[in-house]
């Protein structure tokens, strides 16, 4: 059984201001996401602060990480507003049709 | 004027509805003969919508950089003082002072109502983003929902540019607001290799037959020339935005012309558009929720 470090918390607003938007800026925090767990591990990806998401970004982030880090719960999404959340499941759900 | 001079005359306005006139106008610039004695009658130019101003900071950006403005080379500013100065603050305009005659000269009247940007990398197109966006919410009365839906419009047409036009001059984007009746548009140009060639490099959409079958693809969600990087949201999303909005959206490429939103039309175009002219029109006492886009589309999905 692989044992997990512990949690790491990643503050998207602290790091990246309250508008994300970008596809490059959106990849580079799902490589430091996915990076983090190559090295066990847990992610906490706070979007308190976060006023809005383009889908661009949120492609990059919620549908190009791998799923199994979010299945699994080794990467965890929280304080996702309404808004934000239809817009990981639209992303989601386009990037899984195409 | 020299015998063997090109010359382009812009006379009246060009709203977003005739951007069509305003290509036919320019083409003999876009037809990039091969001369240095180019003319540019501005003098008769009465108002400078977002649209024009794109489509003209555009054409002479490309002009410049192939080296077509010569010694004898002219630029008649407008005679209005208001546009004159809006026309001389264009992205590219500054190098063409030496070339610059006409009514007015230096300074006297008013600036213009809207800045137009020139844009070649992500980081700018954030800012500009950013500017357009704060610009048309002091500008006129934008709530939030609305002005989210704005930056995400923003963002994602001016990605496209960079994403898809395949070309090191960037794009030119513009936005102007109204309090009566409380509207906006926004306009964005490049002169990269147009929307069917673009698609077309994805093998999916080899086949696309035309400029029109090619606009009518890339409304579509999920229509992208890269689908391994990108997933055809911009226009797809705005398009949603503007048919909720009753607002209009109009798409120019090649010979092709596409409107959507409360006029749903494909239109030929008189004169061809080497690149990509989006340009949009929304009322800001309508919805323009891009939130309500996401669900709609997400609920077409499932």
């Amino acid at each position: 059984m692989t044992r997990r470090a512990c949690a790491r918390v990643i503050a998207v607003a602290d790091q990246l201001g309250p508008i994300l938007s970008g596809r490059s800026a959106g990849a580079l925090l799902r490589e430091q996401i996915e990076e983090l767990a190559r090295q066990q591990v847990e992610v906490v990806v706070d979007f308190s602060g976060v006023e809005l998401a383009t889908p661009g970004f949120a492609d990059e982030l919620f549908a190009k990480i791998d799923s199994s880090l979010v299945d699994t719960g080794q990467v965890q999404f929280t304080h996702l507003d309404a808004e934000l959340s239809v817009l990981r499941d639209f992303v989601v759900v386009q990037r899984t049709r195409a | 004027m020299p015998a063997d001079a090109v010359e382009a005359r812009l006379s009246g306005a060009y709203p977003l509805e005739e951007v069509d006139a305003l290509v036919v106008d320019l083409a003999p610039l876009l037809d990039l003969i091969d001369s240095p004695k180019i003319q540019l009658d501005l003098r008769d130019l009465e108002i400078l919508h977002p649209s024009t101003a794109v489509v003209l900071a555009a054409v002479v950006a490309e002009c410049a950089a192939a080296g077509r403005f010569g010694p004898t080379s002219e630029v008649l500013l407008p005679r209005k003082a208001a546009v004159r100065n809006a026309v001389r603050r264009l992205p590219g305009f500054d190098q063409l002072a030496p070339f610059f005659s006409g009514a007015g000269g230096l300074g006297g009247g008013p600036a213009g109502g809207f800045a137009c940007h020139h844009f070649t990398s992500e980081v700018a197109a954030r800012v500009i983003g950013r500017e357009l966006t704060a610009a048309l919410e002091a500008s006129c009365e934008v709530d939030e929902p609305a002005s989210n839906a704005i930056r995400t419009c923003l963002d994602e047409l001016l990605d496209n540019v960079l994403h898809h036009a395949d070309t090191a001059m960037g794009g030119f984007a513009a936005a102007r607001g109204w309090r009566k009746p409380p509207r906006f548009e926004v306009a964005i140009a490049d002169l990269g290799i147009g929307v069917r060639r673009s698609l077309t490099k994805n093998p999916e959409y080899a086949s696309v037959a035309d400029d029109m079958a090619a606009l009518a693809k890339a409304v579509q969600l999920g229509v992208t020339s890269t689908p391994d990087r990108n997933s055809g949201y911009g226009l797809a999303v705005t398009r949603g935005l503007l048919d909720r909005n009753h607002g209009l959206l109009v798409i120019k490429s090649g010979w092709a012309e596409l409107w959507l939103g409360s006029e749903e039309e494909a239109v030929g175009a008189d004169a061809p558009f080497p690149g990509t002219f989006v340009g949009l029109r929304a009322r800001t006492n309508r919805p323009f929720n891009v939130t309500e886009v996401y669900r709609s589309l997400l609920g077409e999905l499932e």
